[in-house]
Protein backbone atom coordinates (compact mmCIF):
# COMPACT_ATOMS: atom_id res chain seq x y z
CA UNK A 1 0.00 0.00 0.00
CA UNK A 2 1.41 3.36 -1.05
CA UNK A 3 1.37 6.37 1.25
CA UNK A 4 0.98 9.83 -0.18
CA UNK A 5 -0.31 13.33 0.17
CA UNK A 6 -2.56 15.61 -1.80
CA UNK A 7 -0.18 18.00 -3.53
CA UNK A 8 -0.76 21.68 -2.71
CA UNK A 9 1.38 24.70 -3.62
CA UNK A 10 2.11 25.26 0.10
CA UNK A 11 3.76 21.82 0.25
CA UNK A 12 5.98 22.24 -2.80
CA UNK A 13 9.35 22.67 -1.07
CA UNK A 14 8.68 19.84 1.38
CA UNK A 15 7.54 17.53 -1.43
CA UNK A 16 10.61 18.47 -3.50
CA UNK A 17 12.80 17.28 -0.60
CA UNK A 18 11.44 13.75 -1.20
CA UNK A 19 10.29 12.88 2.36
CA UNK A 20 11.15 9.25 3.05
CA UNK A 21 7.66 8.01 3.89
CA UNK A 22 5.90 9.66 0.95
CA UNK A 23 5.57 7.17 -1.91
CA UNK A 24 3.17 9.04 -4.16
CA UNK A 25 1.21 12.25 -4.72
CA UNK A 26 -2.36 12.98 -5.60
CA UNK A 27 -2.77 16.12 -7.66
CA UNK A 28 -6.00 18.06 -8.10
CA UNK A 29 -6.69 18.37 -11.81
CA UNK A 30 -8.32 21.80 -11.56
CA UNK A 31 -5.18 23.28 -9.96
CA UNK A 32 -3.38 22.69 -13.28
CA UNK A 33 -6.09 23.80 -15.71
CA UNK A 34 -4.64 27.21 -16.50
CA UNK A 35 -0.92 26.82 -15.90
CA UNK A 36 1.71 24.62 -14.25
CA UNK A 37 2.02 21.97 -16.95
CA UNK A 38 5.82 21.95 -16.75
CA UNK A 39 5.69 21.73 -12.98
CA UNK A 40 3.25 18.84 -13.23
CA UNK A 41 5.53 17.04 -15.68
CA UNK A 42 8.41 17.49 -13.23
CA UNK A 43 6.31 16.07 -10.38
CA UNK A 44 5.43 13.09 -12.55
CA UNK A 45 9.13 12.33 -12.92
CA UNK A 46 9.63 12.45 -9.14
CA UNK A 47 6.58 10.54 -7.91
CA UNK A 48 3.83 8.20 -9.04
CA UNK A 49 0.80 10.49 -9.38
CA UNK A 50 -2.96 10.08 -9.09
CA UNK A 51 -5.25 12.69 -10.62
CA UNK A 52 -8.25 13.78 -8.58
CA UNK A 53 -11.09 15.92 -9.92
CA UNK A 54 -13.33 18.39 -8.15
CA UNK A 55 -15.56 19.81 -10.82
CA UNK A 56 -16.63 17.24 -13.40
CA UNK A 57 -20.02 17.21 -11.67
CA UNK A 58 -20.77 13.60 -12.52
CA UNK A 59 -24.20 13.83 -10.86
CA UNK A 60 -25.56 16.57 -13.11
CA UNK A 61 -28.06 15.02 -15.55
CA UNK A 62 -27.28 15.68 -19.21
CA UNK A 63 -23.98 15.99 -21.00
CA UNK A 64 -20.70 16.51 -19.17
CA UNK A 65 -19.08 19.92 -19.53
CA UNK A 66 -16.80 19.11 -22.47
CA UNK A 67 -14.56 22.11 -21.86
CA UNK A 68 -13.91 20.91 -18.32
CA UNK A 69 -13.39 17.36 -19.52
CA UNK A 70 -10.90 18.53 -22.17
CA UNK A 71 -8.83 20.31 -19.52
CA UNK A 72 -9.09 17.33 -17.17
CA UNK A 73 -7.90 14.97 -19.93
CA UNK A 74 -4.93 17.25 -20.70
CA UNK A 75 -3.83 17.15 -17.07
CA UNK A 76 -4.18 13.36 -17.04
CA UNK A 77 -2.05 13.07 -20.16
CA UNK A 78 0.74 15.07 -18.54
CA UNK A 79 0.54 13.35 -15.15
CA UNK A 80 0.12 9.82 -16.56
CA UNK A 81 -1.45 8.50 -13.32
CA UNK A 82 -2.22 4.91 -12.43
CA UNK A 83 -5.85 6.00 -12.00
CA UNK A 84 -8.08 9.05 -11.86
CA UNK A 85 -10.86 9.90 -9.44
CA UNK A 86 -13.88 12.15 -8.98
CA UNK A 87 -16.69 12.57 -6.48
CA UNK A 88 -20.14 11.07 -6.43
CA UNK A 89 -21.71 14.50 -6.34
CA UNK A 90 -22.82 17.48 -8.36
CA UNK A 91 -21.19 20.89 -8.33
CA UNK A 92 -23.38 22.59 -10.88
CA UNK A 93 -26.82 22.37 -12.39
CA UNK A 94 -28.01 23.46 -15.81
CA UNK A 95 -28.54 26.88 -14.23
CA UNK A 96 -25.56 27.64 -12.05
CA UNK A 97 -22.16 26.64 -10.76
CA UNK A 98 -22.54 25.92 -7.06
CA UNK A 99 -18.79 25.94 -6.50
CA UNK A 100 -18.67 22.91 -4.22
CA UNK A 101 -19.69 19.28 -3.90
CA UNK A 102 -23.31 18.48 -3.18
CA UNK A 103 -24.95 15.10 -2.57
CA UNK A 104 -27.01 13.12 -5.04
CA UNK A 105 -29.94 10.84 -4.18
CA UNK A 106 -29.02 7.13 -4.04
CA UNK A 107 -31.42 6.16 -6.79
CA UNK A 108 -31.30 3.88 -9.80
CA UNK A 109 -31.79 6.89 -12.05
CA UNK A 110 -28.79 8.69 -10.51
CA UNK A 111 -26.73 5.48 -10.67
CA UNK A 112 -27.22 5.49 -14.43
CA UNK A 113 -26.35 9.19 -14.76
CA UNK A 114 -23.09 8.85 -12.81
CA UNK A 115 -22.10 5.49 -14.30
CA UNK A 116 -22.47 6.88 -17.80
CA UNK A 117 -20.47 10.00 -16.98
CA UNK A 118 -17.74 8.05 -15.18
CA UNK A 119 -17.36 5.71 -18.14
CA UNK A 120 -17.10 8.68 -20.48
CA UNK A 121 -14.35 10.26 -18.36
CA UNK A 122 -12.44 6.98 -18.04
CA UNK A 123 -12.62 6.32 -21.77
CA UNK A 124 -11.64 9.85 -22.67
CA UNK A 125 -8.62 9.75 -20.34
CA UNK A 126 -7.71 6.13 -20.99
CA UNK A 127 -7.35 5.48 -17.27
CA UNK A 128 -9.24 3.50 -14.63
CA UNK A 129 -11.60 5.65 -12.60
CA UNK A 130 -12.39 5.71 -8.87
CA UNK A 131 -15.49 7.28 -7.36
CA UNK A 132 -15.39 8.99 -4.00
CA UNK A 133 -17.99 9.32 -1.25
CA UNK A 134 -18.55 12.89 -0.09
CA UNK A 135 -19.69 14.40 3.16
CA UNK A 136 -23.05 16.12 3.23
CA UNK A 137 -25.18 17.78 5.84
CA UNK A 138 -28.28 16.80 3.90
CA UNK A 139 -29.34 13.17 3.90
CA UNK A 140 -30.93 12.35 0.57
CA UNK A 141 -33.09 9.32 -0.01
CA UNK A 142 -33.68 7.26 -3.10
CA UNK A 143 -34.80 3.79 -4.09
CA UNK A 144 -31.44 2.28 -3.05
CA UNK A 145 -29.50 2.25 0.20
CA UNK A 146 -26.34 4.33 0.00
CA UNK A 147 -24.12 1.24 0.11
CA UNK A 148 -26.12 -0.62 -2.55
CA UNK A 149 -25.90 2.56 -4.63
CA UNK A 150 -22.09 2.55 -4.41
CA UNK A 151 -21.80 -1.19 -5.07
CA UNK A 152 -24.06 -1.03 -8.11
CA UNK A 153 -22.44 2.16 -9.33
CA UNK A 154 -18.97 0.61 -9.24
CA UNK A 155 -20.25 -2.43 -11.12
CA UNK A 156 -22.13 -0.42 -13.76
CA UNK A 157 -19.36 2.12 -14.32
CA UNK A 158 -16.60 -0.49 -14.06
CA UNK A 159 -14.98 1.81 -11.51
CA UNK A 160 -13.29 1.37 -8.18
CA UNK A 161 -14.06 3.30 -5.02
CA UNK A 162 -12.01 6.01 -3.40
CA UNK A 163 -13.21 5.70 0.18
CA UNK A 164 -12.83 8.95 2.09
CA UNK A 165 -12.55 7.67 5.63
CA UNK A 166 -13.08 11.12 7.10
CA UNK A 167 -16.23 11.70 5.07
CA UNK A 168 -17.60 8.33 6.14
CA UNK A 169 -16.86 9.13 9.78
CA UNK A 170 -18.39 12.64 9.56
CA UNK A 171 -21.54 11.38 7.86
CA UNK A 172 -21.88 8.60 10.43
CA UNK A 173 -21.80 11.15 13.24
CA UNK A 174 -24.10 13.69 11.60
CA UNK A 175 -26.60 11.12 10.31
CA UNK A 176 -26.31 8.65 13.19
CA UNK A 177 -25.20 5.34 11.68
CA UNK A 178 -22.41 2.86 12.34
CA UNK A 179 -19.51 3.52 9.92
CA UNK A 180 -18.13 -0.02 10.27
CA UNK A 181 -21.49 -1.52 9.40
CA UNK A 182 -21.62 0.83 6.38
CA UNK A 183 -18.11 -0.23 5.39
CA UNK A 184 -18.96 -3.92 5.57
CA UNK A 185 -21.93 -3.36 3.27
CA UNK A 186 -19.53 -2.19 0.56
CA UNK A 187 -17.98 -4.94 -1.57
CA UNK A 188 -14.30 -4.99 -0.50
CA UNK A 189 -13.16 -5.54 -4.10
CA UNK A 190 -14.34 -2.01 -4.96
CA UNK A 191 -12.17 -0.14 -2.45
CA UNK A 192 -8.89 0.90 -4.06
CA UNK A 193 -7.77 4.14 -2.42
CA UNK A 194 -8.38 6.06 0.81
CA UNK A 195 -8.48 9.73 1.69
CA UNK A 196 -7.98 10.85 5.26
CA UNK A 197 -7.59 14.12 7.17
CA UNK A 198 -8.76 15.33 10.56
CA UNK A 199 -12.38 16.38 10.99
CA UNK A 200 -13.59 19.60 12.60
CA UNK A 201 -16.65 20.53 14.65
CA UNK A 202 -19.11 23.37 14.21
CA UNK A 203 -21.48 23.26 17.15
CA UNK A 204 -23.17 19.85 17.12
CA UNK A 205 -22.07 19.12 13.58
CA UNK A 206 -18.95 17.43 12.31
CA UNK A 207 -17.41 19.13 9.29
CA UNK A 208 -14.62 18.47 6.79
CA UNK A 209 -12.49 21.59 6.92
CA UNK A 210 -9.45 19.63 5.70
CA UNK A 211 -7.37 21.58 8.17
CA UNK A 212 -7.03 19.43 11.28
CA UNK A 213 -4.66 16.66 12.43
CA UNK A 214 -5.99 13.11 12.00
CA UNK A 215 -7.80 11.99 15.14
CA UNK A 216 -7.40 8.54 16.72
CA UNK A 217 -10.95 7.41 15.89
CA UNK A 218 -10.20 8.07 12.21
CA UNK A 219 -7.04 6.00 12.42
CA UNK A 220 -9.06 3.17 13.98
CA UNK A 221 -11.66 3.35 11.19
CA UNK A 222 -8.98 3.49 8.48
CA UNK A 223 -7.29 0.42 9.98
CA UNK A 224 -10.61 -1.38 9.80
CA UNK A 225 -10.84 -0.48 6.11
CA UNK A 226 -7.30 -1.72 5.48
CA UNK A 227 -8.09 -5.01 7.23
CA UNK A 228 -11.27 -5.34 5.18
CA UNK A 229 -10.11 -4.39 1.68
CA UNK A 230 -6.96 -4.58 -0.42
CA UNK A 231 -6.31 -0.83 -0.35
CA UNK A 232 -3.59 0.26 -2.77
CA UNK A 233 -2.98 3.82 -1.60
CA UNK A 234 -3.84 6.13 1.26
CA UNK A 235 -3.62 9.89 0.75
CA UNK A 236 -3.45 12.63 3.36
CA UNK A 237 -5.86 15.28 2.08
CA UNK A 238 -4.86 18.46 3.89
CA UNK A 239 -6.00 21.75 2.33
CA UNK A 240 -5.73 24.33 5.10
CA UNK A 241 -3.72 25.27 8.18
CA UNK A 242 -0.68 23.43 6.92
CA UNK A 243 1.64 22.43 9.75
CA UNK A 244 5.42 22.71 9.55
CA UNK A 245 7.64 19.87 8.44
CA UNK A 246 7.47 18.15 11.82
CA UNK A 247 3.69 18.36 11.77
CA UNK A 248 3.50 16.98 8.24
CA UNK A 249 5.80 14.11 9.15
CA UNK A 250 3.65 13.36 12.18
CA UNK A 251 0.57 13.20 9.96
CA UNK A 252 2.32 10.94 7.46
CA UNK A 253 3.47 8.69 10.31
CA UNK A 254 -0.22 8.17 11.15
CA UNK A 255 -0.71 6.84 7.62
CA UNK A 256 2.21 4.49 8.19
CA UNK A 257 0.46 3.27 11.37
CA UNK A 258 -2.70 2.65 9.34
CA UNK A 259 -0.75 0.63 6.79
CA UNK A 260 1.31 -1.31 9.31
CA UNK A 261 -1.50 -1.80 11.83
CA UNK A 262 0.50 -0.63 14.83
CA UNK B 1 -39.62 17.71 9.37
CA UNK B 2 -42.09 15.48 7.54
CA UNK B 3 -45.03 16.40 5.36
CA UNK B 4 -47.36 14.64 2.98
CA UNK B 5 -48.92 15.63 -0.28
CA UNK B 6 -52.63 16.35 0.10
CA UNK B 7 -53.31 15.05 -3.38
CA UNK B 8 -51.74 14.87 -6.78
CA UNK B 9 -54.01 17.67 -8.05
CA UNK B 10 -52.11 20.57 -6.58
CA UNK B 11 -49.13 19.76 -8.70
CA UNK B 12 -50.93 18.43 -11.74
CA UNK B 13 -49.66 21.03 -14.12
CA UNK B 14 -46.23 21.92 -15.46
CA UNK B 15 -44.03 19.90 -13.07
CA UNK B 16 -40.80 19.97 -15.01
CA UNK B 17 -37.80 20.78 -12.84
CA UNK B 18 -35.66 17.73 -12.07
CA UNK B 19 -34.45 17.05 -8.53
CA UNK B 20 -30.81 18.11 -9.02
CA UNK B 21 -31.81 21.42 -10.61
CA UNK B 22 -34.39 22.00 -7.88
CA UNK B 23 -32.00 21.08 -5.07
CA UNK B 24 -29.37 23.34 -6.62
CA UNK B 25 -31.84 26.21 -6.65
CA UNK B 26 -32.72 25.54 -3.04
CA UNK B 27 -29.05 25.65 -2.05
CA UNK B 28 -28.32 28.96 -3.79
CA UNK B 29 -31.53 30.86 -3.19
CA UNK B 30 -32.09 31.96 0.41
CA UNK B 31 -35.59 33.25 -0.33
CA UNK B 32 -36.60 29.88 -1.75
CA UNK B 33 -35.21 28.22 1.39
CA UNK B 34 -37.38 30.52 3.47
CA UNK B 35 -40.41 29.39 1.49
CA UNK B 36 -39.27 25.76 1.81
CA UNK B 37 -38.87 26.03 5.59
CA UNK B 38 -42.38 27.39 5.95
CA UNK B 39 -44.04 25.11 3.39
CA UNK B 40 -42.08 22.60 1.29
CA UNK B 41 -45.10 22.05 -0.97
CA UNK B 42 -45.26 25.71 -1.83
CA UNK B 43 -41.54 25.69 -2.66
CA UNK B 44 -42.01 22.61 -4.87
CA UNK B 45 -44.90 24.29 -6.66
CA UNK B 46 -42.94 27.51 -7.07
CA UNK B 47 -40.15 25.77 -8.94
CA UNK B 48 -42.40 23.30 -10.74
CA UNK B 49 -40.65 20.23 -9.41
CA UNK B 50 -41.18 16.97 -11.31
CA UNK B 51 -43.77 14.83 -9.58
CA UNK B 52 -41.42 11.81 -9.59
CA UNK B 53 -38.98 13.78 -7.45
CA UNK B 54 -41.48 14.91 -4.82
CA UNK B 55 -40.72 11.97 -2.54
CA UNK B 56 -37.01 12.83 -2.32
CA UNK B 57 -37.88 16.53 -1.93
CA UNK B 58 -40.22 15.72 0.93
CA UNK B 59 -37.40 14.06 2.85
CA UNK B 60 -35.21 17.18 2.91
CA UNK B 61 -34.81 18.68 6.36
CA UNK B 62 -34.82 22.51 6.24
CA UNK B 63 -32.14 22.92 8.93
CA UNK B 64 -29.83 20.52 7.07
CA UNK B 65 -30.47 22.28 3.76
CA UNK B 66 -29.64 25.62 5.38
CA UNK B 67 -26.40 24.20 6.81
CA UNK B 68 -25.40 22.73 3.45
CA UNK B 69 -26.20 26.08 1.80
CA UNK B 70 -23.96 27.84 4.31
CA UNK B 71 -21.13 25.44 3.45
CA UNK B 72 -21.42 26.71 -0.14
CA UNK B 73 -21.54 30.31 1.06
CA UNK B 74 -18.39 29.80 3.15
CA UNK B 75 -16.62 28.52 0.02
CA UNK B 76 -17.82 31.58 -1.87
CA UNK B 77 -16.58 33.88 0.87
CA UNK B 78 -13.16 32.19 0.77
CA UNK B 79 -12.94 33.11 -2.91
CA UNK B 80 -14.13 36.66 -2.32
CA UNK B 81 -11.43 36.97 0.35
CA UNK B 82 -8.86 35.80 -2.18
CA UNK B 83 -9.81 38.60 -4.58
CA UNK B 84 -10.49 41.31 -1.99
CA UNK B 85 -8.45 40.45 1.12
CA UNK B 86 -8.20 43.92 2.65
CA UNK B 87 -11.87 44.68 2.05
CA UNK B 88 -12.77 41.42 3.79
CA UNK B 89 -10.37 42.03 6.68
CA UNK B 90 -11.82 45.40 7.65
CA UNK B 91 -15.28 44.30 8.91
CA UNK B 92 -13.62 41.78 11.29
CA UNK B 93 -16.25 39.52 12.89
CA UNK B 94 -18.92 41.46 11.03
CA UNK B 95 -17.83 40.07 7.67
CA UNK B 96 -19.84 36.84 7.77
CA UNK B 97 -23.20 38.46 8.67
CA UNK B 98 -22.71 41.11 5.95
CA UNK B 99 -21.70 38.48 3.42
CA UNK B 100 -24.72 36.34 4.34
CA UNK B 101 -27.02 39.29 3.74
CA UNK B 102 -25.48 39.77 0.31
CA UNK B 103 -24.99 36.17 -0.75
CA UNK B 104 -28.24 34.52 0.41
CA UNK B 105 -30.11 36.22 -2.39
CA UNK B 106 -27.36 36.83 -4.97
CA UNK B 107 -25.65 34.08 -6.90
CA UNK B 108 -23.02 35.06 -9.46
CA UNK B 109 -23.55 34.06 -13.08
CA UNK B 110 -21.33 31.45 -14.71
CA UNK B 111 -18.22 32.53 -16.53
CA UNK B 112 -16.09 34.88 -14.45
CA UNK B 113 -18.29 33.99 -11.47
CA UNK B 114 -15.65 34.35 -8.77
CA UNK B 115 -14.52 37.80 -9.82
CA UNK B 116 -18.10 38.93 -10.41
CA UNK B 117 -18.99 37.70 -6.93
CA UNK B 118 -16.09 39.60 -5.33
CA UNK B 119 -16.97 42.73 -7.32
CA UNK B 120 -20.66 42.56 -6.45
CA UNK B 121 -19.91 41.99 -2.78
CA UNK B 122 -17.57 45.00 -2.71
CA UNK B 123 -20.31 47.13 -4.30
CA UNK B 124 -22.86 45.78 -1.82
CA UNK B 125 -20.54 46.54 1.08
CA UNK B 126 -19.75 50.01 -0.24
CA UNK B 127 -23.46 50.67 -0.56
CA UNK B 128 -24.11 49.63 3.04
CA UNK B 129 -20.96 51.11 4.53
CA UNK B 130 -19.42 53.80 2.36
CA UNK B 131 -15.64 53.71 2.58
CA UNK B 132 -15.56 50.08 3.75
CA UNK B 133 -13.97 48.72 0.59
CA UNK B 134 -10.31 49.01 -0.28
CA UNK B 135 -10.27 51.20 -3.44
CA UNK B 136 -7.25 49.47 -5.00
CA UNK B 137 -9.07 46.12 -4.79
CA UNK B 138 -12.24 47.52 -6.30
CA UNK B 139 -10.14 49.08 -9.09
CA UNK B 140 -8.57 45.68 -9.77
CA UNK B 141 -11.91 43.88 -9.92
CA UNK B 142 -13.44 46.60 -12.10
CA UNK B 143 -10.56 46.36 -14.56
CA UNK B 144 -10.64 42.55 -14.59
CA UNK B 145 -14.31 42.58 -15.54
CA UNK B 146 -14.04 45.39 -18.07
CA UNK B 147 -12.52 45.72 -21.51
CA UNK B 148 -10.36 48.80 -21.09
CA UNK B 149 -6.82 48.49 -22.41
CA UNK B 150 -5.40 50.81 -19.77
CA UNK B 151 -6.45 52.24 -16.42
CA UNK B 152 -4.56 54.48 -14.01
CA UNK B 153 -5.64 55.29 -10.45
CA UNK B 154 -4.15 57.52 -7.75
CA UNK B 155 -4.46 55.46 -4.56
CA UNK B 156 -3.01 54.46 -1.23
CA UNK B 157 -0.79 51.56 -2.14
CA UNK B 158 0.00 48.45 -0.14
CA UNK B 159 1.98 49.37 2.92
CA UNK B 160 5.70 48.87 2.95
CA UNK B 161 7.50 48.63 6.30
CA UNK B 162 4.26 49.69 7.95
CA UNK B 163 4.21 53.09 6.24
CA UNK B 164 1.25 53.97 4.01
CA UNK B 165 2.34 55.13 0.58
CA UNK B 166 0.59 56.99 -2.21
CA UNK B 167 1.10 56.34 -5.86
CA UNK B 168 -0.31 55.16 -9.15
CA UNK B 169 -2.00 51.81 -9.65
CA UNK B 170 -1.74 50.98 -13.33
CA UNK B 171 -3.51 48.24 -15.25
CA UNK B 172 -2.59 47.17 -18.74
CA UNK B 173 -4.58 44.61 -20.72
CA UNK B 174 -2.49 42.21 -22.80
CA UNK B 175 -5.30 40.20 -24.37
CA UNK B 176 -8.99 39.70 -23.56
CA UNK B 177 -8.68 38.30 -20.07
CA UNK B 178 -4.93 38.68 -19.56
CA UNK B 179 -3.72 41.86 -17.92
CA UNK B 180 -0.91 43.19 -15.78
CA UNK B 181 -0.90 45.44 -12.75
CA UNK B 182 1.89 47.86 -11.81
CA UNK B 183 2.48 50.15 -8.87
CA UNK B 184 4.30 53.41 -9.33
CA UNK B 185 5.23 54.83 -5.96
CA UNK B 186 5.58 58.57 -5.62
CA UNK B 187 8.09 60.08 -3.24
CA UNK B 188 6.35 62.96 -1.44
Amino acid sequence: MKIGIGYRRELSSWVASKPAAVDCLEITAEHFFHNGEEHLAALAKQYPLYVHGLGLSLGTPGALDQNHLDKFARVVKTANPAWISEHVAFTRTGEADLGHLNPVPPSRQMREVIASHAQEVAERCGKPMLLENITSHVKLTGDLSETDFFNELCERARCGMLLDVTNLFINSRNHHFDPVEWLHAIEPKHIVQLHIVGYSRSGERYTDSHGAPIQEELIALAREVVRYAAVQAVILERDEDFPGIDGLETEISKLVRIRDGN
Amino acid sequence: MAWKLKSANWCAFAMETDFITAFGRLLRDGKLRDVFSADPRAAAAQIQLKQADLAAWSQLVPADVEFQAQVLLRKRLDLVKYFAPETCRRPGDGLWPIFLKYARINWPPEGAARIVDAFQFCRFLEDKKPGATEPSELNRLTFALGRSRLAVHWVNLPMKNGNPRRGFQIFLRVTGDQWREFFLYVRL
